[in-house]
């Protein structure tokens, strides 16, 4: 291999020297004069209309600053990385247990709990959809607009409904994932202040910090130059800090205080609001010859993608270009629906939805070795992808396929360290 | 947490003044490792909090008249590393090795867990299993209670028989014979650090010199509010010789014993059932080969 | 509420706190005494991030009440190398590629130096057993269980030399 600066030589990361000493500044451990921290009244109801909030009893608490629902928005009201279907603070309806409602400040945390303790929400309750079954029926509430559809995505590459007759075994399964936290050791946090230009300063725990200037933007009224974002160092992420978490809610009150707003979520609401890895079902035929190639997969994948959009329309598209794996295969069809339902937001986390279509095409390649007697290593060997292969959107892969070498390397590993496992294969 | 006054008595007496004098609403802070975060989270809001760390007399570990001694703040560390207990009691020892992780270890204490009286309290199962007698004390006087009748009893609190002036002090079980008794404990958890138990196995058993049982005791934690009591397993052991085979023979019972047990709540015995019965292969082989009958690989 | 006055030593520094009973040792660390390298993961033991070595022992500073520390001896990693020369420990931890996003690196360096100190030559299951209460989410602990054994090593040869 070519002697590269960086590439296969051991570095000591930029930033490991300040994180050893511990003088690392995470979004928690910022502090300013003035500061006040920040708490938000979130919904105890998966699906409903607030009837009636009673603000005044917190407001009138000694030591708070500002209690504020939408109604002191001054810009938008709706954001999202996709599509802006998530409130601020709820505005027409609750979409899930956790939705914020109404945030306040105050000069300690137990000020802010003790205020949050003192507001009042009455709630008229609607039927909470739990299940994409529930979500698809005509007669089901509507989480937004008119339809629970979310996004849908159809894909098709030869002619599957033909192919069927030219494969010697068919197998016929369908797969389930589950919904997933990431649980970044670091609890969402930030603070924000206005500086002496007049301009709104975000430091957040982010991964997203020019999608959370712009949103933060949208939500006061005022150009994006008004506004600055800034990443304190983050304590992991995985796709779960691509989200706006405390941004907006600290930005409004910092607005409205004219005083630096911190806030820092308990790891108790860090799991509740946050995204979640998407749970897809899929139904799965696949059709082989008698020789193990793969002639055909038809795959349906439906999903309960939560109250908000969030990445969904980016995870419906990898899922199902995904969905043959790192194999050959002449004709593919993949349909999926994503809906809406009052159940936790699922977003981006690692893999975009390429992890739970390898449950699916993995299972399916097991199930296929199974009813053709054949060593699970040795389809996959048949099928694999490389150089000058086509995959299921029409791209020639015309450079660095690594899946045969990192297949072989892999049994190699498999051969020292498990070789009971390795040689079952051979007798199933 | 909501406001409270706080205060670190000196010795036992104190503390018992103090309790008696803020009964109405007071909480005595042990290793902090279950009321703190109760604290924290304003599930628990006590005006007055009394720490138990600074009485050194509340800290011990001793054998007297065939007896163990135990000073209610013994941490579950120091009861990990004592070498006695390690060499007599292996179901203490074991226990208090897996409780938590080595931070939550170097603050909870035997008397805390057993006050608390948590479902899934490791220590409380195995001094269930051992007939354990606590101390309590208070102003009014001092009282032994079996930890079975203390658990039964509703004091302050429906989960024990402890008043709310009241101070767990000490417990106390006898010391095994190790020619003649065994015990075990085997912990079924979702990983193998930092897990709360699933099922806290526990199992004590004495045999005469023929290898006859005398005496048996099984009790697993996490399989209800307070660790489940196999009676019907015991009373098949006793009287008979002991082996393998015999032992496995009681599983039937304890399934339907579970089950029986947690009707209402389907979706954690279809697995519990099951896994109970793991367990207690692994606690029968243990004491088996500690008394030397058999050796079997489960 | 009465305010209590706290006296304990604190990165080998006599301390005196006065402060609300109504905080935890994580709190006055990072509020009063502006220790923020202790870190809030969980608020309930199970993740290790807010570790300090108390009385020479690890333990999670989100379960110990502000008055709890009466008399005690605290070390958060501020106090492991003030001047800001890393020691054998951090180093090991930087030289191992041990610190990923950073954010459990504190509680794991405390952690470790509460074993070597006791144990000066542990082995890679002893290692293990130590760290088994901190958590880290980058899943580096391969890295890390490296750098401890490491750490273990350079202690070792520099008390040689």
């Amino acid at each position: 291999m070519k002697d590269y600066a960086v590439l296969a030589k051991d570095h000591v990361k930029v930033d490991a020297l300040e994180k050893v000493l511990g003088t690392t500044k995470f979004a928690a451990d910022y502090q300013m004069p003035g500061m006040l921290y920040g708490g938000v009244f979130r919904s105890t109801v998966p699906h409903a209309i607030v009837k009636k909030l009673n603000l005044e009893k917190a407001r009138a608490l000694p030591g708070v600053a500002c209690v504020l629902d939408h109604t002191a928005i001054p810009g938008k009201n709706r954001f999202g990385i996709i599509f802006k279907d998530e409130p601020c603070l709820v505005d027409d309806k609750v979409r899930r247990y956790g939705d914020a409602i109404a945030v306040v400040a105050a000069e300690t945390p137990d000020l802010v709990q003790d205020a949050l303790e003192l507001i009042e929400a009455e709630y008229e309750e609607l039927e909470a959809i739990s299940t994409f079954e529930r979500a698809m029926e005509e007669d089901s509430p509507k989480v937004h607009g008119d339809t629970n559809i979310n996004v849908k995505k159809h894909l098709e590459f030869g002619n599957v409904d033909e192919a069927w007759a030219k494969c010697d075994v068919i197998v016929e399964n369908t797969y389930s994932t589950h919904i997933l936290s990431h649980m970044f050791i670091e609890p969402d946090a930030g603070l924000a202040y206005v500086d002496e230009q007049g301009v709104m300063n975000v430091i957040v725990s982010t991964q997203n910090a020019h999608y959370d200037r712009n949103e933060v933007a949208a939500m006061l009224g005022v150009p994006q130059n008004r506004v600055r974002v800034k990443q304190a160092t983050t304590g992991g992420g995985f796709g779960g800090k691509l989200d706006i978490s405390v941004q907006l809610h600290c930005a409004l009150m910092a607005h409205y205080t004219k005083r630096p707003v911190k806030m820092v979520r308990s790891r108790t609401e860090s799991t509740l609001v946050s995204s979640k890895r998407h749970p897809i079902t899929m139904k799965c035929k696949t059709g082989a010859t008698k020789d193990g190639k793969l002639v055909a997969v038809d795959c349906v994948m439906t999903c309960d993608a939560g109250a908000y959009s969030s990445y969904a329309p980016a995870v419906i598209g990898r899922a199902p270009v995904h969905i043959v794996g790192p194999y050959e295969c002449p004709n593919v069809r993949c349909d999926a629906v994503f809906v809406y339902t009052n159940n936790p937001m699922c977003g981006a986390f690692r893999g975009f939805g390429v992890p739970q279509a390898a449950v699916c095409h993995e299972g399916q390649m097991n199930a296929l070795a199974r009813a053709l007697h054949m060593n699970p290593l040795e389809i996959r060997r048949i099928n694999a992808q490389k150089v000058g292969s086509v995959i299921p959107t029409g791209q020639k892969l015309t450079e660095s396929v690594g899946f045969l070498d990192t297949l072989a390397q892999a049994q190699a590993k498999a051969a020292e360290v498990m070789p009971e496992a390795l040689a079952r294969l051979d007798k199933e | 947490m909501k406001p409270f006054d706080f205060y670190t008595p000196a010795t036992v007496e104190e503390a018992l003044e103090l309790l008696h004098t803020h009964r109405e609403s007071v909480a005595a802070v042990a290793g902090g490792t279950d009321l703190v975060l109760e604290l924290n989270e304003r599930k628990a809001a006590p005006a007055v909090v009394i720490d138990l760390k600074h009485i050194p007399e509340l800290r011990y570990i001793r054998e007297e008249g065939g007896r163990f001694r135990i000073g209610a703040m013994t941490t579950h560390a120091a009861l990990a590393a004592d070498a006695r207990i390690a060499e007599t009691c292996h179901l203490l020892h074991d226990a208090t090795s897996l409780v938590g992780s080595p931070q939550i270890r170097n603050l909870g204490t035997i008397g805390g867990n057993i006050a608390q009286s948590s479902v899934a309290g490791d220590g409380l199962a195995a001094c269930v299993c051992l007939n354990a007698d606590l101390t309590l004390r208070s102003v009014r006087g001092e009282r032994t209670l079996n930890i079975n009748e203390f658990l039964a009893a509703e004091g302050v609190q429906k989960r024990n028989g402890l008043a709310a002036d009241e101070l767990l002090t000490e417990i106390s079980f006898p010391v095994p014979d190790t020619k003649h008794t065994a015990t075990a404990f085997y912990k079924l958890g979702k990983r193998k650090a930092l897990a709360i138990s699933v099922i806290a196995g526990c199992m004590t058993a004495t045999v005469d010199g023929s290898g006859v049982c005398t005496h048996v005791s099984m009790r697993a934690g996490a399989l209800g509010r307070y660790p489940m009591h196999f009676a019907s397993c015991e009373e098949y052991l006793v009287g008979k010789k002991l082996s393998y085979s015999v032992m496995l023979e009681t599983l039937p019972m304890m399934h339907d014993q579970i089950l029986e047990a947690n009707r209402s709540r389907p979706w954690s015995v279809f697995y519990k059932k099951e896994g109970a019965q793991g367990v207690y292969k692994k606690l029968f082989a243990d004491i088996l080969g500690q008394l030397g009958i058999e050796e079997v690989q489960v | 509420m009465n305010n209590i006055t706290v006296h304990c030593t604190v990165n080998h520094k006599p301390v005196t706190v006065e402060t609300a009973p109504n905080k935890r040792l994580l709190d006055v660390l990072r509020e009063d005494l502006h220790l923020t390298s202790v870190k809030e993961g969980c608020s309930e033991g199970e993740c290790g991030a807010c570790t300090v070595i108390f009385n020479g022992e690890p333990v999670t500073s989100c379960c110990v009440l502000a008055g709890q520390a009466e008399g005690a001896d605290i070390v958060t990693l501020e106090g492991i190398s003030p001047d800001g020369t890393p020691d054998a420990v951090q180093r090991a931890f930087m030289e191992s590629g041990a610190v990923q996003c950073g954010f459990c690196t504190p509680g794991m360096i405390l952690t470790a130096e509460a074993l070597l100190a006791k144990n000066a030559d542990p082995t890679e299951e002893e290692v293990k057993l130590a760290m088994s209460g901190n958590l880290c989410r980058c899943t580096g602990y391969t890295k890390i269980i490296e750098a401890v054994l490491l750490a273990a090593k350079m202690r070792r040869e520099e008390a040689r030399a």
